[in-house]
């Protein structure tokens, strides 16, 4: 088509042949410059944090103030293992060698059972009888009482048949227990009392009198339960907050640990804190001292009028009690803890408790940092991957960013330029520029008025022809808080820094 | 994108046309070609036969292919920034080009009868400066300006069958023409409204516009890298000279001759194609504000590219397309002209033209004179004044050979001693056979 009108313009002219030039001709003069914005964005430092690991979680205090809290594993004991530990008291098979004798509990050592609740169980018994006539047999469990409160006992009639020995019928009485209740006596036994009696009305004696009990289970037990372990298990709270940190210094004002307990065994309980050690990102390990690591937390619990309540215990580690601000002002990236807990730690037998098949305990920890304190070129590095291949008409660009803080803290930048085998290409700037500054803040910390700041960011020709080589962006970001990292600062859920930046793209033909 | 709009402003341009009104023909008025312009105008001869004939005339402003083109290196090359630099705020091209096929006239008595068909090209783009410049050179030089970047543009060929008549009743001719156009393509602005506002800040986009663009088998737009643009609508190919795109058009043209004295009025093209065929329509009303990527999300681990904010960018042009039929007008011309004999072989005249087209009006006017200086040989020129052209000098030159004439002209003979400093060319060059006897 081009060169259908190219040829009659030719005609039109009188063989001006120069038009044919046009075809395909090169141009000059046409390096343009496009304007264009690239990012525009409002974000607050809960927004920045908000996206961290699964342990971390962002709180507010009443009064706005950030809190980053770090949560460890839940861990939680059941009263199974305790009810697990009665039941193996008692042996598979128990000879009745009297007609009236005490259930042979072997109990863990300390542990007095004044009265359970059974859930489930099923109680055999049989005896011989080698007397030649017949006999009339009560057997009695005065210690247990039925669901309808009725005392637990059993009347037989032996037939003599001509032969000796005789046996019950059926040979093996079956009896289910559940929802019975034991009573231990004033000694804190169980006993089984037979009566044989002959036709005259003479008690007598039976042979192999034996009695088991299985499928047993607890719903409720009281007494005395003696010292056991809860067993809180090892674990380790990684603090991500300092993942990235390669240099300053941090210091919180006011930072926590919280040691959570939720108990609702009847049972006095006090822990046991076998370590509590905070490791830094400069590889030291820091254990946390305080008084109540030396003596041990004691732990609300029901009493035994408040069966069926769940008691919360909160121990806070703070810098009053303990050395926490040393050791989370040393840069922690992670708490690594083991606390278990005892029960009845002082022995005291007289103080009776309970347990319930619902009985629980559960221990967890967490560790708040209050964004509410000091930093001072706390410096964090991040790659960026980038890729300036697809720009090959670009020959230079200038950025333009301007940043409306109103957080208490600065933010210096410098990136770093390498290409795929890591080799440093260039710098973005020749020196960290201060790109975010801190909004200026009152004596309490307090931001008074918002930072403005414009920077213009020049990658000139050379400079964007280095970086077409470039693999990735090395960023080191310095944060200090206003003045330096001089004064401590408060940053609230509420404040936000508007970062927009645009770029002009000279382009090249 | 910018290789393309710099054919469609410059290479493309050269080979579209401003117009068109043709003073040196309208008053070569015992030619068969100068009927196009007054369907009064009858040669003498009983039967004129048009062989394939053509003509072509463009008109533009800003700056010529000498201002643009440099020597760079040995090698031609265009010189953007001195293209722009010699723009005005506003910027015409115009085209017309039309290529005679066949024609007859017969005088039949008073009567006179006539048929004709021709292939017509025209193009006309109006244009801000600010178009070109952001186009080549960028939004940045307007940083904190809202700039105009509404234009009108028209391109279009049809098929031209024409029969005309008339009737002369002593001293005055009447005639009359009827056309039945048949489209082989257009690409056609209804509005072409749109600005952009880059704000000073970083930059923010605002982008306004009232757009409406006509498509007939010419476009196939997806995006802005992503189109389509057939341009072979403007040849000539006898497969595509009946069409579903239709219209007619009629001229209409009186001639007095008074002794010595000729006077003449006329109006041409009054009519309008209906395009149907292949059609698309173009729209954008929309006002889209840019202000960059929200990366809160991304400032905490994801990435964003630039690529995204780019990709981002071109959906602002992005246009909805229906297919509605539309029509568009001829470039309706009108002829006011006189003639006085001074001597049997030697004539001068005076008119006054006018062209509507696109809502805009293109007035001339021009002197002329015609010498027969042989029997055999007429030669003629014309001074005309365009808008704000007045160096504009045509020439005529035709020669009879018996039955055979050969014609050839221009009304501006200085661009073809200086094309590279000329911003309007014509010529219009053709072949007639002429039967029958003259009356001198």
């Amino acid at each position: 088509m081009r060169r259908f009108f190219l040829f009659l313009l030719a005609l039109s002219l009188f063989g001006c042949n120069h038009f044919d030039d046009l075809e395909g001709i090169e141009t000059t003069g046409d390096d343009a410059e496009f304007a264009i914005p690239l990012v525009n964005t409002r974000a607050s430092l809960k927004d920045l944090l908000e996206s961290l690991d699964d342990y971390t979680f962002l709180d507010t205090s009443d009064a706005g103030l950030i809190l980053l809290r770090y949560k460890g594993d839940i861990v939680t004991k059941t009263s199974d293992e305790i009810f697990a530990n009665i039941q193996l008291a008692l042996p598979p098979l128990i000879p009745v060698i009297d007609t009236a004798m005490a259930l042979p509990f072997n109990t863990p050592e300390g542990v007095e059972i004044d009265y359970v609740e059974l859930k489930t169980g099923i109680m055999q018994y049989t005896f011989v009888s080698y007397h030649e006539e017949d006999l009339t047999v009560k057997v009695k469990f005065p210690q247990a009482v039925k669901p309808d409160g009725e005392p637990l006992e059993f009347t037989h009639v032996v037939n003599y048949a001509g032969s000796t020995p005789v046996y019950p019928f059926p040979l093996f009485i079956n009896y289910d227990l559940a929802g019975h209740k034991l009573i231990a006596d004033t000694s804190g036994n169980l006993s089984i009392i037979y009566e044989a009696y002959r036709p005259n009305g003479e008690r007598d004696t039976l042979s192999n009198f034996f009695v088991t009990v299985t499928n047993l289970t607890f719903e409720y037990a009281e007494g005395y339960f003696g010292n056991q372990i809860h067993d809180g298990e090892r674990d380790t709270i990684f603090i991500e907050f300092f993942e990235s940190w390669t240099q300053g210094d941090v210091y919180f004002n006011d930072p926590k640990i919280y040691v959570n307990v939720f108990n609702s065994f009847g049972v006095p309980t006090r822990s046991i804190v076998n370590i509590f050690d905070i490791y830094t990102a400069l590889g030291n390990v820091l254990p946390l001292q305080a008084d109540a690591i030396e003596d041990g937390i004691d732990f609300d619990y029901p009493l035994l009028t408040e069966v069926g309540e769940e008691k919360v215990t909160q121990f806070t580690f703070t810098k009053d009690n303990s050395n926490i601000d040393q050791v989370l002002g040393s840069k922690p990236i992670a708490l690594d803890y083991d606390v278990d807990a005892i029960t009845n730690p002082d022995s005291i037998t007289a103080i009776r408790g309970f347990i319930t098949d619902s009985s629980r305990y559960t221990v967890n920890v967490e560790v708040e940092l209050p964004i509410y304190g000091r930093a001072s070129g706390f410096q964090a590095i991040d790659t960026v991957r980038i890729d300036f291949s697809n720009f090959d008409a670009v020959s230079e660009v200038e950025f333009k960013l301007v940043t409306e803080n109103n957080l208490p803290m600065e933010v210096k930048l410098q990136g770093v330029f390498i290409d795929e085998q890591g080799v440093v290409i260039d710098s973005l700037f020749s020196q960290s520029e201060s790109l975010i500054l801190a909004a200026p803040v009152d004596a309490e910390g307090e931001v008074l008025a918002p930072a403005k700041n414009t920077q213009y960011i020049p990658v000139g020709a050379e400079k964007f022809d280095r970086l077409r080589q470039a693999a990735n962006l090395l960023i080191y970001a310095a944060f200090s808080t206003t003045e330096n990292g001089t004064k401590s600062v408060k940053v609230y859920s509420d404040q936000d820094v508007r970062i927009l930046m645009g770029m002009i793209i000279k382009t090249r033909d | 994108m910018k290789k393309c709009l710099l054919a469609a402003l410059f290479t493309g341009a050269f080979s579209l046309a401003f117009g068109q009104s043709e003073p040196t023909l309208h008053f070569m008025t015992n030619w068969w070609q100068a009927n196009q312009t007054n369907p009064a105008f009858w040669p003498d001869e009983q039967i004129n036969i048009g062989l394939p004939a053509l003509s072509n005339t463009l008109f533009f402003t800003g700056a010529t292919y000498g201002d643009a083109l440099v020597e760079q290196n040995g090698e031609t090359v265009l010189d953007v920034d001195q293209l722009i630099s010699q723009l005005e705020d506003r910027n015409l091209v115009r085209e017309n080009l039309r290529l005679e096929t066949i024609s007859a006239g017969f005088r039949l008595g008073k009567f006179h009868l006539g048929i004709s068909h021709a292939v017509r090209f025209h193009a006309f783009l109006d244009y801000p400066k600010t178009l070109p410049q952001l186009i080549w050179q960028g939004n940045a030089q307007f940083i904190g300006q809202e700039i105009d970047l509404g234009h009108d543009f028209q391109i279009g060929s049809f098929n031209e069958f024409g029969v005309t008549g008339a009737y002369t009743l002593g001293p005055l001719t009447a005639g009359a023409r009827v056309k039945w156009l048949t489209g082989l393509g257009d690409l056609s602005t209804e509005k072409g409204q749109a600005s952009l506002y880059t704000a000073p800040e970083i930059y923010q986009l605002s982008f306004e516009t009232d757009y409406l663009l006509h498509t007939s088998s010419v476009l196939d737009y997806n995006s802005y890298t992503d189109f389509e643009f057939d341009a072979n609508f403007g040849q000539l190919d006898l497969s595509r000279l009946i069409t579903r795109n239709s219209g007619w058009a009629f001229d209409f043209g009186v001639n007095i001759e008074l002794e010595k004295l000729r006077l003449s009025a006329s109006v041409v093209d009054l009519g309008s194609i209906r395009w149907t065929e292949n059609v698309t329509n173009y729209s954008s009303q929309a006002s889209v504000n840019y202000d960059g990527l929200d990366i809160s999300l991304a400032l905490t681990g994801d990435s964003v590219s630039l690529q995204e904010a780019l990709d981002t960018l071109e959906q602002i042009l992005v246009f909805d397309s229906t297919q509605n039929n539309y029509s568009t007008a001829l470039p309706a011309k009108v002829y006011l002209s006189g003639g006085y004999e001074i001597t049997p072989s030697l004539t001068v005249g005076a008119g006054l033209f006018g062209e509507w087209y696109r809502e805009q009006f293109f007035p001339a006017g021009a002197l002329n004179v015609q010498w027969r200086v042989l029997r055999w040989l007429q030669i003629g020129a014309t001074y005309t004044v365009y808008r704000n052209t007045f160096f504009n000098f045509g020439v005529s030159g035709a020669v009879r050979l018996g039955p055979v004439q050969v014609f050839l002209l221009t009304d501006n003979l200085p661009a073809a001693f200086n094309p590279a400093g000329s911003r309007f060319f014509s010529a219009r060059a053709g072949l007639n056979l002429a039967f029958g006897a003259r009356t001198e």
